[in-house]
């Protein structure tokens, strides 16, 4: 059992701190491989950006810090008309039209850009242009035309109290239909036009007046803008916001914890004003949450959050055998996330229960022994030696290089995905990464390689990676390294703010530590990294960057982390807020 | 999909009577394009239509051209001057060389580079992929996440030169990692566009679906009309919401502007032997590793296609990813990664075990896009036009966001050129751009004579010749001209 000292989370003074900071941040981020940080490439010349010279703190506006508004009433920038994603889309036309499975046609749909946001965030501002429209045109007309030949399929869209004939079927028809498509009612113009347009696809196919009415009408309701789009319509002021309509409110809803368009007996809460205060909104938000949907969709946050869709993807020596566990170690992660979650857990439990999913392939590498059978199963760690998703064999792989460990990488993907702090561009020198020689462990290789004068890790990046030092590139525990002692001891300088302003003003929080377990422990105690787990939310749900005006937002939901814990009950708490509940008045 | 081993396709005619394009279709007969007044560009008038076009067929990892240890050149021709199939044949193994056959063709420039603009990004490929198509900025964000602060020049020459609402032809072929997936083309600022990896959307989405009687496409023609009209509206009465942001307005003018009437009936198609293969591929097979070979060239019949259909003045067609991770086959050997090869070891970063003979590898990558492009030149080549072919009367540019392997430098990119644009450009060349000084010249020049040479000008009516960051140095490469 490693040794464990004191937890010592302390400040130190300012004049010490920005002296740490003024030393600059390191050389050694470059990365060419795209995975959760990055990866080396010789070669690769860098020059600083952002990095200049401390500015003096802006003028102080009531509410506002330095940094933005304060309390938790900021509301944030969005786009009035965030485009579905293609998986959204896929689950609204299954759901939209009741048929049993998705209908794959997103997949000929332009990808969403990987661009380091959720696949939601980057759908929103994703532009409709181009052939990006002729796709949907596409998909469109394939779908109403499997829609309107198959008369059980088109029959489930006609409400039982229709009309039994002629143009009023279709009106009762487009009525229901557009309620939810538009996921609000249809004015009377918008039901006037449809209507007109069944006439003429009607009249286009006389044989088959009724299906090729409704042809045009669903291939139009599927190009138009109010289904590819979240329309958000409201636009009476109220101070700096306005507040969305209950029916966009449900959207909101549904698509941030759902994924999918709002079901019926929603859009009726809607329509009854059950969503027009915090309270309603929290409880149908909850009733959600108790929802099988609602589980997979905190799934898909925590697996992009902690970028584990590549874990596996990163080559190894052969003499690992990792290629025949390559492929599971994403599903343990998405298990493990399943097991905190359905637990009631938050960023605590990812960061410190010792628990993996493993087989008889995996189990090897965690030292475990009697495990059968390619099913992964939950196994309990020694909680001295690993816990949380960060000491598992997916991440630890996932940022090591083909035989030798990747401090840098370890580091920067818990500077990143715990504590939301990307590091300044580096300094503009020649890198490579550093070479281990003989007789030479890869700490001390790293740290005379990243030492001041060439791009300082000292106190963010090197510390929280070296802590891994007991794991080798592949995951499993090591006593020492081809026979050299083992360090994995350190300060580490978690940094204060969310502006680079901030972050060069405010003292970091120095933390000691004694290995891995010593440090997620700390992490996991620190105000930052339940605020960082809240702001990741934020930017998910809300399906777009957090900004100045939803600071006091996240401090608010942090609070809410460190005290319950629940990833749960931090949404609910959430859709409560006034940025989810309104847009900014004023376009930006 | 059905295995394909298609060489050069058939002859295709294609004829230009007054204005109205005329291809002959897969049982020879001719049928008509659109007119080309629904490709109008907004700035031109008729007599001024031509078929001009760009294609950017682009390679990474840089190729093995002797700038890095004890390598030797085996990329580049070893003399300047006249490339004639004779003498590119009786000048050794140089990648260039497997495109000998179209030597009077080619214009091959050397002395070209970036200008980094002050600001890097922590990764050569993610820089390179960036500034090559755009001579813009990055946005100082790091590593997968840094974009190019400005429009690439296939944009600005759609932008430029057909209506409104249209955008250039994105295509991509081999693997996808979600590293730097798509490089090239950007819409605008900060605005990467997503390339279409599966060669059969392409072409439905350029060329419609031919799945019906003539009477059922004059059902779905009558169809989008009506259907192009309601959402005309709506997206117009959205365009009168009070208060909308800038960046709102621009994204619904954008949707509202792709909205097109496109034809139907499949007037321009290709034959059923290549249509056949492209059919067969999903979107799983188009970016299987064992495919990128037959995916490439679907995506060049495509192309080909489309430019001489005048669908489109500018493509891009990147393989692989930023960092191309693709195995390729070479003579019945499929070799380690290609990114790993670029770096002679084993691995993404500087560890790993030697490659035995890694420079050799990347060599025969090198003329492995050699043989791609010479594919692409084929195809346009195929289609005969009043003049002569497709392929003079546009260029196209293999090129590369790197210019080595070790150390991924961006020093004497390789550039080579088929086609002249209408005699805008020299044939049968290989020229130093800064014509033996000893500073090269920043790529942004290189883009503005391609502009130039499809048609784009500058705010002045003249070439254009000022593409890119402000800072970057105004003009053309002379050296090109002919």
């Amino acid at each position: 059992m490693p040794l464990r000292l004191p937890v010592t989370a302390r400040r130190i003074p300012p004049v010490i701190a920005r002296a740490v900071q003024a030393l600059g941040l390191l050389g050694l981020v470059a990365g060419c491989t795209g995975d959760i940080t990055g990866r080396l490439d010789p070669g690769g010349k860098l020059d600083p950006g952002g990095t200049g010279a401390p500015v003096g703190a802006p003028p102080q506006t009531p509410g506002k810090s330095p940094e933005g508004v304060t309390t938790p009433d900021g509301v944030g920038w969005a786009t009035r008309f965030p485009k579905l994603s293609n998986e959204q889309w896929e689950n609204t036309v299954r759901d939209l039209f009741y048929l049993d499975a998705p209908t794959d046609l997103s997949k000929a749909f332009s990808p969403e850009p990987a661009d380091g946001g959720y696949d939601n965030q980057a759908a929103a501002g994703q532009t409709i242009a181009g052939d990006s429209w002729a796709r949907y045109q596409l998909a469109a007309e394939e779908l109403a035309k499997l829609l309107t030949s198959d008369p059980q399929k088109l029959n489930k869209l006609i409400p039982p109290s229709a009309p039994s004939a002629g143009v009023e079927r279709a009106r009762a028809t487009i009525i229901d239909l557009g309620l939810r498509a538009y996921r609000r009612p249809l004015t009377a113009a918008e039901v006037d036009g449809y209507v007109a347009l069944f006439e003429q696809g009607s009249a286009l196919t006389p044989a088959e007046a009724f299906g090729g009415g409704m042809n045009l009408v669903i291939q139009t309701m599927l190009q138009s803008p109010h289904f590819l789009y979240r329309v958000e319509s409201s636009s009476k002021p109220d101070g700096p916001r306005i507040w969305l309509s209950g029916y966009e409110l449900a959207t909101r809803l549904s698509y941030a914890l759902w994924n999918t368009t709002p079901p019926r007996e929603l859009l009726d809460a809607a329509a009854a004003g059950q969503l027009s205060t915090p309270d309603g909104v929290k409880g149908r938000a909850s009733a959600m949450l108790m929802d099988p949907r609602a589980a997979d969709t905190l799934a898909r946050f925590h697996a992009q959050t902690f970028r584990t869709a590549v874990f596996g993807s990163q080559g190894k020596d052969d003499k690992f055998g990792f290629d025949a566990i390559a492929p599971v170690l994403k599903d343990e992660a998405r298990l493990f996330f399943a097991d905190v979650v359905g637990q009631g857990g938050g960023i605590r439990d990812i960061l410190t229960r010792p628990v993996a999913f493993v087989n008889e392939q995996t189990a090897p590498f965690y030292g475990l022994t009697g495990i059968t059978g390619s099913e992964l199963r939950r196994v309990d760690l020694d909680p001295t030696r690993r816990v949380g998703l960060f000491s598992q064999v997916g991440y630890l792989s996932q940022n090591g290089a083909r035989t030798l460990t990747d401090p840098v990488h370890r580091g920067l993907g818990i500077l990143r995905q715990v504590l939301c702090d990307d590091p300044d561009p580096p300094p503009p020198i020649e890198i490579k990464t550093p070479v281990v020689p003989p007789g030479m462990t890869t700490r001390a290789t790293y740290e005379k390689a990243t030492a001041c004068g060439v791009g300082c890790h000292n106190t963010l990046i090197n510390p929280p990676g070296f802590a891994f030092e007991h794991f080798d590139t592949v995951g499993r525990w090591r006593d020492d390294e081809s026979g050299l002692p083992l360090d994995d001891t350190g300060t580490f300088g978690a940094r204060v703010g969310w502006t680079p302003e901030a972050k060069r003003e405010n003292p970091p929080i120095m933390l000691e530590f004694k290995g891995a377990v010593d440090l997620l422990t700390q992490l996991a105690q620190l105000d930052r990294t339940h605020e960082c787990y809240a702001r990741h939310l934020l930017q998910f749900v809300l399906a777009k960057p957090v900004d100045e005006q939803e600071l006091g937002a996240g401090k608010l939901l942090g609070k809410g982390s460190k005290t319950s814990g629940a990833a749960s009950s931090i949404v609910s708490e959430l859709v409560t807020l006034n940025t989810f509940r309104a847009r900014a008045a004023d376009p930006q | 999909m059905k295995s394909h081993h298609s060489g050069v396709s058939k002859k295709r005619g294609i004829h230009r009577l007054d204005r109205r394009l005329f291809i002959r279709g897969a049982a020879g007969i001719v049928v008509g394009l659109p007119l080309l007044e629904s490709f109008m560009p907004r700035q031109a008038t008729a007599a001024e239509m031509q078929v001009r076009y760009a294609i950017f067929f682009r390679q990474g990892n840089g190729v093995q051209q002797g700038l890095t240890g004890n390598e030797p050149d085996r990329f580049w021709p070893t003399k300047l001057g006249a490339l004639t199939t004779a003498s590119m044949q009786a000048d050794g193994d140089q990648a260039v060389n497997v495109l000998a056959p179209h030597a009077a063709k080619l214009l091959i420039v050397k002395g070209l580079k970036y200008d980094g603009l002050g600001v890097d990004v922590g990764c050569g490929h993610s820089r390179g992929g960036l500034l090559c198509l755009t001579a813009a900025k990055p946005d100082g964000k790091n590593i997968e996440r840094a974009l190019a602060l400005g429009e690439s020049i296939d944009n600005r020459i759609v932008r430029e030169l057909q209506p409104a609402g249209q955008e250039p032809l994105t295509l991509r072929a081999g693997p996808r990692s979600g590293y730097l997936d798509d490089v090239l083309s950007y819409r605008g600022p900060s605005d990467r566009r997503t390339a279409e990896q599966n060669p059969y959307n392409a072409y439905k989405i350029m060329f419609g679906v031919d799945d019906g009687t003539p009477s059922e496409q004059e059902l779905i023609k009558a169809r989008r009309k009506s259907v192009n009209d309601f959402i005309r509206g709506e997206l117009g009465g959205l365009l009168q919401s009070p208060k909308l942001s800038q960046t709102d307005r621009q994204r619904l003018e954008h949707h509202q502007q792709a909205i097109r009437d496109l034809e139907t009936g499949m007037s321009c198609k290709l034959p059923p032997e290549l249509l056949s293969p492209i059919a067969g591929v999903d979107n799983k097979e188009a970016v299987s590793n064992d495919l990128v070979d037959q995916v490439t060239q679907m995506q060049m019949q495509v192309i080909a296609l489309a430019v001489s259909c005048g669908l489109t003045k500018a493509v891009t067609l990147q393989v692989g990813n930023g960092n191309d991770g693709t195995q390729y086959t070479i003579n019945g050997q499929k070799y380690e990664s290609f990114h790993h090869i670029s770096h002679r070891i084993n691995g993404d970063g500087s560890e790993g075990t030697a490659i035995v003979n890694a420079d050799v590898k990347h060599h025969d990558i090198d003329k492995h896009f050699a043989g791609y492009f010479k594919y692409l030149i084929d195809q346009l080549s195929s289609y005969p036009t009043a003049t002569g072919t497709m392929l003079d009367e546009g260029v196209s540019v293999w090129l590369n966001d790197l210019s080595t392997g070790p150390p991924h430098g961006s020093n004497n990119l390789p550039y080579v050129l088929a086609g002249n644009a209408g005699g805008f450009l020299k044939s049968g060349q290989y020229v130093d751009a800064v014509q033996g000084a000893k500073d090269q010249m920043p790529h942004n020049r290189f883009l503005n004579t391609i502009g130039a040479a499809v048609g784009c000008k500058n705010k002045q009516g003249a070439p254009l010749d000022d593409f890119g960051d402000a800072t970057l140095p105004k003009g053309l490469v002379d050296a090109m001209l002919a």
